[in-house]
């Protein structure tokens, strides 16, 4: 058991150094791009703020674009992970992976695990820079910051088997990309990445709060603005229950389909 | 002679939609797939927007409203240019990748030959959405000068796609970033205008023209202004001349590559 686990985290830290290799084309690719959508949401809310005062009770200006800056680190980290696997199963290359000694799915998700961590960096980085020059700092008390750590990396993980589970539908439906934007626009507006899921109507809100896509964006990020122990055992635990539940569906759904890649032969 | 040339442009034109055509009708079931996502897609982003403004009642002045007209220029200018002119987009890959030479041996050798050979399905999801909105969502008095402010608006954006994949000619690697000031573009263009202030507002208009595609003509479909109607059109004529100038001028600096590619 734990062999197999350093052999996973071992891809991981392969991919961590890879995206160090390239990462001047990552920033350039995409990092620039997220932060350009911070800068574009920090225009939004300073005008908003200007005119209306705070929209949601208790969130500061700077709340709101700081919030933003780690919706968009943990969501967009793990790349464009329903596109990767749904091409390797429409191309038939999926059947190479098969004879390694992995797991593919285990191993996709550790790959984008490794990447992932390096594209949250770098956004929250260049992310954070964009909304401290536009709307100041926010203050984080270091205590919570090992908390805060723990509940980042379970989102990451937690939007990665869930893009797990549907990428695999790349197997009835051919067309990855498109699946891949579907679940991504989910994430982003009913998983709270861009805004508090507070902005929207109460029965909006109630709804996306308990679906598992907020807890890999709107809960991490709301407490790294607003943290207590409580809230921080509850997410904890709520995101521990949907990976898990997400990993029984990933096992038989896996299972079967790898049944059919061998009957059609690759 | 010019005339000609237009008619022999359109003739080519004609016979590679035939082509697009069939491809769609061969492979229906992904055709339909992307289009419909893309109409989806599109579905997702004005619902979040209708959640914003459920709340905010306007975003400094503009109201849900203003966010339909931004979607219908937005998504018909999209559709019209990544349909029939989908290769705007991928010109920094055909130039590293060596691509341009099937272009280049033929006896029809020029930009428009390049740019309508491609088309993209997502596109024509785009296209529909903005159409239906046009249909459904706006009052009929206001569609002619909506019809005639997308003209400007699909100028812009296939001369914008020209020069920043122009930019492969002179720098080998910058691909990545030609396509993310690209996307870039498309991004801003679907934000309220009203947010844009000052420098900002500056930087939108006429260094990622984004605003010219929708700020503008929301703006001017609210109060009429002849000076900004002209200069709509003036700045995305003078955008599309100077990226067919930077093209044929980077044109003469293409090396090719020794890749091989079959044309599917």
């Amino acid at each position: 058991m734990n062999s197999q686990l350093n052999k996973y985290l071992s891809i991981s830290f392969i991919n961590i150094k890879e995206s160090l290799t390239y990462i001047w084309d990552i920033i350039f690719g995409k990092v620039i791009f997220i932060a350009l959508i911070i800068f574009v949401f920090a225009n939004l809310w300073t005008v908003v703020f200007a005119s209306k005062g705070e929209v949601i009770p208790g969130f500061t200006l700077s709340m709101m674009v700081w919030y933003l800056v780690f919706g968009e680190a943990l969501v967009t980290s793990i790349g464009r992970f329903v596109k990767e696997v749904g091409d390797d199963i429409k191309s038939g290359e999926i059947a190479n992976y098969l004879t390694k000694p992995y797991n593919y799915i285990v191993y996709k998700i550790f790959v984008s695990f490794g990447k992932g961590l390096i594209n949250f960096m770098l956004v929250l980085f260049f992310g954070g820079i964009v909304a401290y020059l536009m709307v100041g700092g926010i203050k984080i008390s270091l205590v919570s910051v090992p908390f805060l750590l723990i509940v980042a990396l379970l989102a990451m993980l937690l939007n990665l088997v869930i893009a797990s589970v549907i990428s695999l539908f790349a197997f009835w439906i051919e067309d990855s990309s498109s699946l891949n934007y579907i679940y991504s626009k989910f994430t982003f507006i009913f998983g709270g990445m861009i805004v508090p899921l507070e902005v929207y109507p109460p029965l909006v809100e109630k709804i996306a709060a308990f679906l598992p896509f907020s807890y890999s964006a709107y809960h991490p990020s709301k407490l790294v603005l607003i943290f207590s122990f409580k809230t921080f055992l509850e997410i904890f635990i709520v995101q521990l229950l949907w990976i898990g539940f997400f990993i029984i569906i990933l096992f038989f759904l896996y299972k079967y389909i790898i049944k059919k890649v061998s009957v059609n032969g690759g | 002679m010019a005339v000609k040339e237009i008619i022999s442009n359109f003739k080519l034109f004609v016979e590679y939609q035939k082509i697009f055509l069939k491809s769609a009708i061969e492979y229906r079931a992904n055709f339909l797939l992307s289009t419909f996502f893309m109409f989806l897609n599109d579905v997702i982003w004005l619902f979040f927007w209708y959640l914003i403004y459920y709340k905010l009642g306007d975003i400094n002045g503009w109201v849900f409203q203003d966010l339909i007209y931004i979607y219908v220029f937005a998504t018909i200018s999209f559709g019209i240019a990544g349909y029939f002119f989908g290769n705007h987009k991928e010109i920094a890959e055909l130039v590293v990748k060596g691509k341009l030479d099937f272009y280049l041996t033929l006896p029809k050798k020029d930009l428009t030959h390049i740019l309508i050979s491609k088309n993209s399905w997502f596109d024509l999801g785009d296209l529909l959405f903005g159409i239906l909105l046009l249909l459904f969502m706006v009052s009929v008095t206001k569609v002619p000068l909506i019809l005639l402010m997308i003209i400007p608006g699909v100028l812009i954006l296939i001369g914008f796609g020209i020069l920043v994949g122009s930019l492969s000619f002179y720098l080998q690697s910058s691909e990545s970033f030609g396509s993310t000031l690209y996307e870039s573009l498309i991004s801003i263009s679907l934000y309220p205008g009203s947010i844009f202030t000052g420098a900002t507002k500056f930087i939108t208009l006429f260094i990622l023209p984004a605003g010219f595609i929708t700020a503008v003509p929301v703006q001017l479909l609210h109060s009429f202004d002849v000076t900004w109607f002209i200069l709509l059109f003036l700045f995305s004529i003078a955008l599309f001349l100077l990226a067919i100038y930077v093209f044929y001028k980077g044109l003469k600096k293409y090396e090719s590559g020794n890749l091989l590619y079959v044309r599917m």
